[in-house]
């Protein structure tokens, strides 16, 4: 079983590359043919065309499938959700990232999304690689199945769509600076990005509620500024903060994508910071 | 008399300025910018290190802190760092005032936008021609063969296939559609809202009215005060386990509570699983060496019989050792133990190192090195360190305002659930007849996406629906695609 386990974490690894690789050669391919097709409105265009995109994106749904394998064997080995270390948070987060992409690609029909997005998974699974695998028995504290479970789960769905949202503003300030015909318009990508808060804000809240729910269990107290905790309530402010200048300031566009790309700096931030913060989350 | 005409009463007078304090408060930007601040602090508090709260709450203690931790890393920057309240940011008048800023801005927010939420739930069939005569948001057909009524039927029948409440109003000849869905997931902005002003209420019910000791210190067999109403604890013994790849797997004290002296809950505190005693819970958080102690006096009376946690440290010689002090009549005794790391050229494993004060003084009386069993003569005194023991740190506490932050925490994830998944959305028709057919125009109101993608939607249904009824139809869509104001 941990034999099938680590052969399924290099298989999604080399999917996310080659994955990597072809998002990014249809982005390149797509510019071209749309400069030749001219006015061309989307990557509707080149259909029919063989793409790389469509290669692309069966890489990237290898990838997660190889990746929910893996995180299947390695339940069933030691026992618990695969959420008790940096490895394991990696690779779940990776899982994240590449499931809401897939979500927002195909809701979107937009492939190009991948071009931004993919690379953060490689990288986050590429930074697992790095990690020690090897999965240790669990301290007293993380003896709570259904809570680390839960809590782990939701946050990876909640952290998973700030990366598409990070993916939508990212194209969003690309189209601004200089109007492209072939990918989708502004005003869906500005969509987009909002979409993925809708989603992740509530999955963000849960995650915080959870946390502070288990926190109160097992160490006494719901909030007790531990710097993972404050991170991720810095991390919740930002994504509070778009929605209301969206919603009731009328924040669209170049701003709102500002805010969305802090956001995804700050889920970077929370995800590492127990990492060079320390704190009660610095499960290594 | 003039003159007091001219001047306005005294609320006329006060309102512009109270205005201008409502509008302050209601505003967005107020909230963002009071967001932002409350951002930056935390991550300040969470990148300068954080005085822990047991030594704040002592001054000399504190004091102590700021010389010995805080000046190694921040040198002289520590005093002016001290005085604008950084190592204690979530405790300061910066972090508290803003918190307080942005509650009374969500409150007035909330009171200032009520009517407007509560007029947009309430649905107006008949609204004005110049409605109708939008830029965006609208589409119309025109030159339609079927009547009016017809017309408005298949929009009313379309509409509510697509889950809309749909209300209708003729007036003579011409008649008008209202439509709505996810009116009252839109009210749930109140529950968001209130739920926030409900965990601050939550959070500090439980500052004020609750308890908390988060290092209750207890050495195995000993019995302590718990500083809350007539509660005592017993420690019978502490237990740890570990894996066998090294790792811990539990920690265990088994207790008896007693209440006024009589044994009133006996159980095993654990990670994950608290005790609970009439609404106070102790939580397992740390645990270490202890040491039993007598002492007596020459007449043989026993002064002392308990056991001293080695709880503290003491750093001499750059090597930290466990301390743990008690006081007789007239004295302080710290008993110091081996340090934990590999070597100590001072006390000897198994050994407890006895340091006796007079206790305003820094120049011990008698230092002593005890094995176990062995008594040792200090002042006219015999201290004896009959063995070694364990000490187990308990948290306890006791939040009356927890049930609070729950029900306020599952009310904010059920509303912003609701807010955002269920967006309010309303449409309006109006069908007459025109010049060369039936006339119907459709509008709807918002800037989001959505809005407009779904007019769309229902615009090529519809056509879809008439076409069969069309003669010289037609069809003009001015749907805000409104790229361009977005860049």
């Amino acid at each position: 079983m941990a034999k099938m386990e680590s052969f399924m974490f290099m298989a999604a690894l080399i999917s996310l590359g080659i994955a990597t690789v072809f998002y990014s050669w249809h982005f390149i391919r797509i510019r071209k043919l749309a400069k030749v097709i001219s006015g061309g409105s989307a990557e509707a265009q080149v259909e029919g065309i063989w793409q790389p995109g469509k290669f692309a994106t069966i890489m990237a749904i290898n990838g997660l499938i190889f990746l929910t394998l893996s995180m299947l064997f390695r339940t069933i080995v030691t026992g618990h959700g695969p959420f008790t270390n940096m490895f394991e948070f990696s690779q779940a987060f990776t899982w994240g990232i590449v499931g809401s992409l897939l979500y927002f690609q195909h809701r979107y029909r937009f492939k190009a999304m991948g071009t931004i997005v993919v690379p953060v998974a490689f990288l986050m699974l590429l930074y697992a690689y790095t990690l020690p695998t090897r999965a240790l028995p669990l301290v007293p504290a993380l003896q709570q199945s259904l809570l680390l479970t839960i809590h782990v789960a939701v946050a990876i769905i909640a952290y998973g769509t700030s990366v598409a949202g990070f993916g939508a503003a990212g194209f969003f300030l690309l189209q601004r600076r200089r109007r492209i015909a072939w990918l989708p318009s502004p005003r869906v990508l500005d969509d987009l990005g909002y979409r993925s808060v809708i989603i992740g804000f509530p999955f963000m809240t849960l995650t915080i509620v959870l946390g502070a729910l288990w926190a109160n269990i097992a160490w006494g107290r719901y909030w007790g500024w531990d710097p993972k905790e404050t991170a991720s309530l810095v991390t919740w402010l930002i994504y509070g903060g778009y929605l209301h200048a969206r919603m009731v300031a009328g924040w669209r566009g170049s701003r709102s994508a500002a805010l969305l790309l802090l956001g995804f700096i700050a889920v970077l931030f929370t995800f590492f910071g127990n990492y060079f913060l320390g704190g009660l989350h610095s499960y290594k | 008399m003039a003159e007091k005409e001219a001047s306005p009463p005294l609320a006329e007078l006060f309102k512009p300025g109270l205005d201008r304090i409502w509008h302050f408060f209601c505003s967005v930007r107020l909230a963002l910018i009071l967001i932002l601040i409350l951002t930056s602090l935390t991550l300040i508090g969470t990148l300068i290190i954080q005085v822990p709260e047991d030594i704040k709450a002592n001054s000399s203690d504190y004091q102590l802190w700021l010389n010995n931790v805080a000046r190694s890393r921040f040198g002289l920057w520590t005093t002016p760092m001290a005085v604008l309240g950084l190592f204690d940011v979530f405790h300061s008048l910066w972090f508290l005032g803003a918190g307080s800023l942005l509650m009374l801005n969500i409150i007035i927010c909330t009171l200032n936008r009520w009517p407007e939420l509560w007029n947009s739930l309430k649905l107006r069939v008949h609204l004005p021609d110049a409605f109708y005569q939008s830029e965006t948001n609208r589409i119309a057909f025109t030159g339609l063969s079927v009547d009016p009524q017809q017309a408005q039927k298949a929009t009313q029948i379309l509409l509510r296939q697509r889950r809309y409440r749909v209300l209708e109003e003729n007036q003579g000849e011409t008649l008008y559609l209202a439509a709505d869905k996810n009116r009252y997931p839109r009210l749930a902005t109140l529950l968001v809202h209130s739920s926030i002003i409900l965990f601050i209420l939550g959070y500090l019910i439980g500052s004020y009215w609750g308890f908390r000791n988060s290092n209750f210190v207890i050495p195995e067999g000993s019995v302590r005060e718990v500083g809350y109403g007539n509660l005592s604890l017993e420690l019978i013994s502490f237990t740890d386990e570990y894996w066998p790849e090294g790792p811990p797997k539990d920690y265990r004290s088994e207790v008896v509570i007693y209440e006024g002296g009589q044994e009133v809950k006996r159980g095993i505190i654990r990670v994950n699983h608290p005790l609970h005693y009439n609404k106070v819970s102790f939580y397992q958080s740390s645990f270490g060496q202890a040491a039993a102690m007598e002492v007596k006096d020459s007449q043989g009376n026993v002064m002392f019989n308990d056991g001293v946690a080695l709880s503290l440290i003491t750093n001499r010689e750059s090597l930290q050792r466990p301390v743990g002090l008690f006081s007789l009549p007239g004295y302080q005794v710290y008993i110091i133990s081996k340090s934990q790391s590999y070597f100590d050229p001072l006390i000897e494993a198994g050994q407890m190192r006895v340091e006796v004060y007079k206790p305003d003084s820094i120049v011990p009386l008698a230092v002593k090195h005890l094995d176990p069993g062995q008594p040792a003569e200090i002042e006219g005194l015999t201290y004896t360190f009959l063995r070694e023991k364990r000490f187990s740190g308990l948290q306890v506490s006791r939040d009356p305002g927890n049930t609070l932050i729950w029900i306020s925490s599952s009310l904010f994830t059920l509303g912003i659930s609701l807010v955002l998944l269920f967006p309010h959305r309303r449409l309006w028709a109006l069908c007459r007849k025109g010049n060369g057919g039936t006339e119907l125009i459709i509008r709807s109101t918002g800037r989001s996406y959505a809005v407009t993608s779904e007019l769309e939607s229902i615009g090529a249904d519809l056509e879809k629906t008439l076409s069969a009824h069309r003669s010289n139809t037609e069809i003009e869509m001015s749907s805000n695609n409104g790229e361009d104001s977005l860049i």
